[in-house]
């Protein structure tokens, strides 16, 4: 079963992050969205995230007037794309 | 000695937290009592600049934080460590803002007659 894996808070620290994706393997599809987008722009949260297909909705982002880090994995989205990863995956957990 | 201490830790716009933070401080400083605001962890992200709230159709508190000083609420404190843990300048922020190591952070903190965390 495909899962898209989606988290809305961002953790307080990258130890907090791992805890909370423990259950993810390396290459499953993480989306950030809402306030866990600033992960996203923490270069201290790069090589937990790094290991995820990752993805960040663009709106979240530019609505806190931020953008991704430098060496950032993530690709960024928009709502039509949020959509469409969710017509690829067969199910979705939010954490 | 503050009489008010409010504490800014969240991020903005997933909830209401920050704008019912800035409520009180104002309604706190309009009725005359002494009060310093404190931004750590992830509480600093309410001060960027260049947000845009609108595009997730979030209501727009942040600009009302350049009323801080009309106020009279000189005593804007940010946690310096926060900032360099997620890559933010003085100079990324709305208004001016007095960085502080933690340890001063702490003692300013703790010298405030009542301490309210948003």
């Amino acid at each position: 079963m495909t899962v898209l894996n989606t988290l809305s808070q961002p953790a307080l620290s990258p130890q907090g992050l791992k805890d909370t994706l423990a259950l993810l393997r390396p290459n499953d599809t993480l989306l950030l969205l809402q306030d866990a987008v600033v992960m996203a722009c923490q270069p201290r949260f790069t090589e937990t995230l790094a290991d995820f297909e990752l993805y960040v909705l663009s709106d979240d982002l530019t609505a806190r007037g931020l953008a991704l880090c430098a060496n950032s994995p993530a690709k960024l989205i928009d709502y039509a794309g949020f959509v469409a990863l969710s017509c690829q995956h067969q199910n979705q957990v939010t954490w | 000695m503050t009489q008010l201490a409010i504490v800014y830790r969240t991020v903005p716009h997933g909830n209401s937290k920050g704008r019912e933070a800035l409520d009180l401080t104002l309604l706190a400083a309009s009725y005359e009592v002494e009060t310093a605001v404190f931004f750590i962890a992830d509480g600093i992200y309410q001060l960027l600049k260049n947000q845009q709230p609108g595009v997730i159709d979030s209501k727009d508190h942040i600009a009302t934080y350049r009323a801080l000083p009309m106020y009279d609420v000189e005593q804007i404190y940010i946690c310096a460590e926060s900032m360099q843990q997620r890559d933010i300048e003085l100079t990324d922020l709305i208004i001016p803002a007095q960085p502080l190591e933690p340890e001063q952070l702490r003692q300013q903190l703790f010298q405030s007659k009542q301490v309210l965390t948003f």
